[in-house]
């Protein structure tokens, strides 16, 4: 997974539950665990399994169907833009090993490079469409030679799971590298304080109060690199193009109902521009960061008006 | 008798004739300044309403939002936080247990002081 994860477990709500030093315990090793059976960068992994795997139908455990799962509801929900098939295009665009201890090249250089600003668009082929999960079976079917990527969700998917694993506690949170969940009855009752980052600057530019659900972040100042022409690339790719976009937006953060939807929905305005950003996080609530360093807030602000899981205000 | 019965008849019809020039007044004099009066009162009072509605007062969710306040009472309020970690996950990392990551866990309120953040990882 290649980032920090973080638990701020409170009280049980029943009295034979794990005590929250044991819970956060047990909720590490499940994550450790998820991570290293869905990393790309791992030749053991499940996921390296299932791509490697010549047969078009293979048998899949639990944990990567659901891993499947959640990529290609990212793309239904996306309409195609948070692809899970783009393996191959993003291992071309210089993306093919870990680049975790890596130091990420600048993005202020990026920025004064003038990349072409353009948004992106769902591949024609949709070939997404053509992944089939079956639980009964248990198995994943795709088409073979279509790699599939879980890393676009991964993060908001594990914070998604161990906030299940955790929904018997008062109140906790659930970091999994910046997407995050939070819950429990204690959370509604005082909301957690999140605070976003600036891609740039690092420092503190909102505060969201949240009391269910989920909030993530992307940017493009973690996942960047120089390629040996010397071009500034980034993981975030159009899938027509298979190249990297620069949308006029260096960084989303977004509110949902859970950590997953808020990963997507960060990725689908970081992928659409300014407008398509609007119009992505105009539900939920989020905020956006500009090229130039300017964040604006969208969405819903006023407390009475969001939606009842989450709360937003001006930090 | 006939005469007491003929003062009876003429005291009825002088009350009857005077009750139906009163009849004859209220529709002329009083419908329509009173109709007018309620629609004003009546707008006055939504106006009002509507008033303190859009300041964010809503009598009905505030009835006693216009009187002073007590004193709050001051109350410290400590939250512990039972534990939190921090674990580093290695994308690459080899699969050994504990050693690929590195863990700080804190009991109280201390590690948790810091508000959760979100980032770009």
């Amino acid at each position: 997974m290649g980032s920090d994860i973080r638990l701020i477990v409170e009280a049980p709500l029943l009295a034979d539950l794990p005590a929250p030093h044991e819970a956060t315990e047990i909720q590490r090793r499940y994550i450790e665990d998820f991570a290293r059976r869905l990393s790309r960068f791992r030749p053991d992994s499940e996921l390296c399994a299932l791509n490697g795997d010549q047969h078009e139908t293979v048998s899949a455990s639990g944990l990567l169907r659901a891993a499947v799962s959640a990529g290609v509801w990212a793309a239904w929900r996306s309409e195609g833009l948070v692809d899970p098939t783009l393996l191959g295009e993003i291992e071309a665009a210089g993306y093919a090993e870990s680049h975790d201890g890596r130091e990420p090249a600048s993005l202020r250089e990026a920025l004064a490079a003038g990349p072409a600003l353009r948004v992106a668009r769902a591949h024609p082929d949709e070939r997404w469409k053509a992944i089939e999960v079956d639980e009964r079976r248990g198995t994943v079917r795709r088409p073979p030679g279509v790699g599939i990527d879980t890393g676009g969700t991964g993060k908001g998917l594990a914070a998604d799971a161990v906030a299940h694993r955790l929904r018997s506690y008062t109140r906790y949170v659930v970091d999994c590298g910046g997407d995050i969940a939070v819950g429990g009855v204690g959370a509604q009752l005082e909301p957690f304080e999140i605070e976003v980052e600036h891609p740039l600057t690092g420092e503190s530019v909102h505060a969201f109060r949240v009391c269910g659900g989920g909030i993530a972040t992307s940017g493009l100042n973690v996942r960047i690199w120089r390629r040996e022409d010397g071009s500034f690339a980034h993981h975030l790719l159009d899938p027509c193009s298979g190249e990297p976009v620069w949308s006029g937006l260096i960084g989303a953060t977004a509110l949902a109902p859970s950590a997953l939807e808020a990963e997507t929905l960060t990725k689908i305005a970081l992928l659409s521009g300014p407008m398509g950003a609007r119009r992505a996080l105009a539900e939920h609530g989020g905020l956006i960061v500009h090229n130039d360093g300017d964040v604006e807030l969208v969405g819903p602000r006023d407390e009475r008006c969001v939606t009842a899981s989450l709360t937003g205000r001006a930090a | 008798m006939a005469t007491a019965a003929t003062a009876a008849v003429m005291t009825t019809d002088q009350v009857t004739g005077s009750r139906g020039r009163r009849r004859e007044r209220h529709p002329l004099l009083g419908a329509f300044p009173l109709s007018v009066l309620t629609l004003a009162t009546f707008l006055v009072v939504l106006a009002v309403l509507a008033a303190r509605l859009q300041s964010g007062s809503d009598p009905a969710l505030s009835a006693f939002a216009g009187k002073p306040e007590k004193a709050a009472r001051q109350v410290l309020v400590r939250r512990v936080y039972e534990r939190v970690v921090v674990v580093h996950l290695p994308a690459s990392a080899p699969a050994q247990s504990g050693s690929s990551s590195q863990q700080v866990s804190s009991e109280g309120a201390g590690a948790a002081s810091a508000a959760p953040v979100t980032r770009t990882s």
